[in-house]
């Protein structure tokens, strides 16, 4: 029986739906795919599949796990590993939201900015914690896409890496992992099982992109909108000045008087009325 | 008979039934949220409410606000919230549409010190005490209506001559949020107005050409500048945000300057926003047009504002209303939250309006109509995935001309009546008595 590997023994941090645990020491997303690809033997207690798809349009979209699973057998808590690059990301804020009306219950390797876009953003590991009732169990991620950089065509397309998937057993796991997604959570052993199903191709998000060559005309329309607005409210601010011009300014000393009796003419109007400095209107 | 009774009833309309209107409306609003945010993954409360509250939290553990991911506001909004831990998580919300009520007193007690009317009064503040929107927008848990009295409340106190007064809150205003710092060269300006009338009179205009500079203009302008009352301002309002800024500071350190004003200074949202830029900053990101290009957006910017704040500050309202448009229309980023810094000015405005029913209602729906589609579009590209960016030049043509029209000089609505027909009525003649005409008995002729 193979003994979990030291590397791969996790301590925990606090956790709940949502926020981010050290898994700095499980290992970079690049070893938990080998770890998974050197798993060997076939998992005879389970027969079953596991399909991924992709739901929704546009930048938000829903990453759908679907397991079932054939007669009775062990492993009804499943980990998919998500592995979400700088493509794209999950709002962990709004998983924490969607917890108490059944949303996933996941666990990610590191903070999540999901205001950057592409060329600034870094990868983290996502743990979606999957416990298994009946023979068919269906969990949604919602995942969103960033805007990636522009190109010369109208779409891009967006290529979330297909998860990997981790079965609960009682021994024999190559890996440990927190045995639930809260905190405290003891460790359990995990391991990726052989499922008769076919290896499937990542899954592709076609997305709006800006184009190359709309770079000069929306240059020109910008430049040509913004500065032709601020010419011209600047022309009107002055012309709302040079009205002022043609009217008055009467200052008066209320020194010595108690009370004054204006009378504005029309030929010349009083556009400011000053009085010193004791005095109020 | 009909007329009869709609006089008696807006005899009945007193500012006290529009609060208690406005205040049922939004507990209501608050209440309704509440029921949505337990049974539906959609919530009513507004994200940023919740950015609040888990900063708030921090705070309650001795921990820095900015722990929380994306809390890029003042730590005293983290501390004002710290109720929602302690008594009940709605606190905030009531707290924000108290202060809701309060931006609605204070532009009742701005316009009647301007000698408005009682019933002109009553319109202008059921224009915000009664809109949907603002009242949507503090049941939701935005803190905007606490920036706007801090805001309103300086300009009051300016109007009411309490300069130091106006400078407290003024100060405490530009921490809060850094955007109304733009205020701060029309004051100076007003209040030099105020201490030698004569300095910005036409008088001494005539001795300038029309075609004036904006130097020659901004040096007659500040022609005796500083005196006691822009120093008085300048060093109060100094010291009141740095004293909450070096108190921050000191508690959280620089991660408290970065998040709460760098980061606003130097954000480039490249995510379709209803700022112009935003495409074009898109297009040109991680290339070396992007500073260069990043600096010239700058210039409509502050030209404009420089130009309001030398041209009108003697109307110090209409000023602060035509800056806080400018600010907001050609920044480099520009949210829903952004259009409230100007539409607690706007019932200021309304009173001293030439324009009628109709073309208020035309311009109105010209506005909500440029942001509907430009929504519209919005939603197209993030939910459906069309790529409607190619279309945001004609919807930004269709935007701007809507947001010019409210400042075109001959069919604003918004220019006040002294500006655009200086024959009219002058606010600054008129006296919370609205009398012109005062006897008069002469003791010395001078």
């Amino acid at each position: 029986m193979r003994k979990p590997s030291l590397l791969f023994c996790l301590s925990v941090l606090p956790v709940v739906y949502g926020v981010t645990i050290d898994l700095s020491i499980i290992g970079k997303t690049e070893d938990l795919g080998k770890l998974a690809a050197a798993t060997s033997g076939s998992l005879e207690e389970i027969e079953g599949s596991v399909e991924y798809g992709l739901e929704g349009e546009g930048y938000h979209r829903d990453l759908v796990v679907t397991l079932k699973r054939q007669g009775r057998g062990r492993g009804t808590d499943w980990i998919v590993v998500v592995n979400v690059t700088s493509q794209f990301y999950i709002d962990l804020d709004q998983i924490s939201q969607m917890a108490a009306f059944g949303g996933p219950d996941l666990i990610s390797s590191g903070h999540i900015n999901t205001e950057q876009n592409v060329a600034d953003s870094g990868s983290h590991i996502v743990l979606v914690y999957v416990t298994m009732r009946g023979s068919e169990t269906e969990v949604k991620v919602p995942l969103h896409l960033r805007y990636q950089a522009t190109g010369s065509t109208p779409y891009s397309a967006a290529i979330i890496p297909t998860p990997h998937l981790l079965m609960k057993v009682p021994e024999g796991g190559t890996v440990s992992l927190p045995c639930f997604p809260t905190s405290p959570s003891p460790l359990c052993l995990w391991r990726r099982p052989s499922l008769p199903a076919p290896s499937h191709p990542p899954l592709v998000a076609m997305v709006p992109i800006g184009q190359n060559n709309h770079l000069i005309p929306v240059v020109v329309v910008t430049v040509f909108l913004t500065f032709g607005s601020m010419l011209y409210l600047m022309q009107t601010l002055s012309h709302l000045t040079s009205k002022d011009k043609n009217c008055e300014s009467v200052n008066i000393n209320l020194m010595d008087i108690e009370r004054v009796l204006v009378f504005p003419s029309k030929e010349v109007p009083i556009c400011h009325l000053g009085f010193n400095k004791t005095s109020e209107l | 008979m009909f007329l009869r009774a709609v006089a008696a009833f807006r005899e009945r309309i007193t500012l006290r039934v529009l609060l208690l209107v406005s205040l049922v409306f939004r507990l209501a609003l608050l209440l309704y949220g509440e029921w949505q945010d337990s049974r539906f993954a959609v919530k009513f409360t507004d994200i940023d409410y919740h950015v609040f509250s888990d900063a708030s939290r921090h705070v309650i553990h001795g921990e820095s606000p900015f722990l929380r991911a994306t809390y890029r506001y003042t730590p005293l909004l983290a501390f004002m919230l710290v109720p929602n831990h302690l008594l009940f998580f709605s606190f905030g919300k009531v707290l924000f549409i108290l202060c809701d009520l309060l931006v609605g007193l204070i532009i009742n007690e701005i316009l009647r010190l301007k000698g408005v009317k009682r019933h002109s009064r009553l319109l202008s503040v059921s224009v915000w005490l009664l809109n949907p929107l603002t009242a949507t927008v503090s049941a939701r848990g935005n803190a905007e209506s606490f920036l706007a009295v801090l805001v309103l409340l300086s300009l009051l106190c300016l109007l009411r001559g309490r300069v130091t007064l106006s400078a407290v809150t003024y100060g405490a205003a530009v921490h809060v949020k850094i955007f109304p710092a733009i205020y701060s060269l029309p004051i100076l300006l007003y209040l030099q107005d105020r201490d030698n009338p004569g300095a910005g009179s036409s008088c001494h205009k005539r001795l300038f050409k029309p075609s004036s500079s904006v130097v020659s203009l901004l040096l007659k302008r500040t022609r005796g500048f500083p005196n006691v009352q822009q120093l008085r301002y300048v060093v109060v309002s100094s010291a009141v945000f740095f004293s909450l800024t070096g108190i921050f500071y000191l508690l959280y350190g620089s991660e408290f300057v970065h998040e709460a004003y760098l980061y606003h200074v130097t954000r480039r949202d490249i995510k379709h926003n209803f700022s112009p830029y935003f495409y074009l900053l898109y297009l040109i990101q991680g290339t070396s047009l992007s500073l260069p290009v990043g600096l010239l957006a700058f210039l409509p910017q502050v030209g404009l504002l420089l130009a309001a704040a030398i041209s009108l500050h003697r109307d110090i309202v209409f000023c602060c209303f035509v800056q806080t448009f400018v600010f907001v229309t050609f920044n480099k980023v520009c949210t829903s939250q952004y259009f409230l810094w100007y539409l607690c000015l706007l019932p200021l405005l309304l009173p001293f309006s030439n324009m009628g029913l109709r073309q208020w209602t035309a311009i109105t729906t010209l506005w909500f109509t440029g942001q509907g589609v430009w929504l519209f579009l919005a939603y197209c590209l993030e939910f459906k995935g069309y790529n409607t960016l190619h279309s945001y030049c004609g919807w930004l043509d269709f935007s701007s001309s809507s947001s010019m029209s409210l400042l075109s000089p001959e069919s604003s609505p918004l220019t006040p009546s002294h500006l655009s027909h200086p024959h009219k009525t002058h606010p600054h003649l008129s006296h919370p008595h609205s009398s012109v005409e005062m006897t008069a008995n002469v003791k010395n002729t001078t």
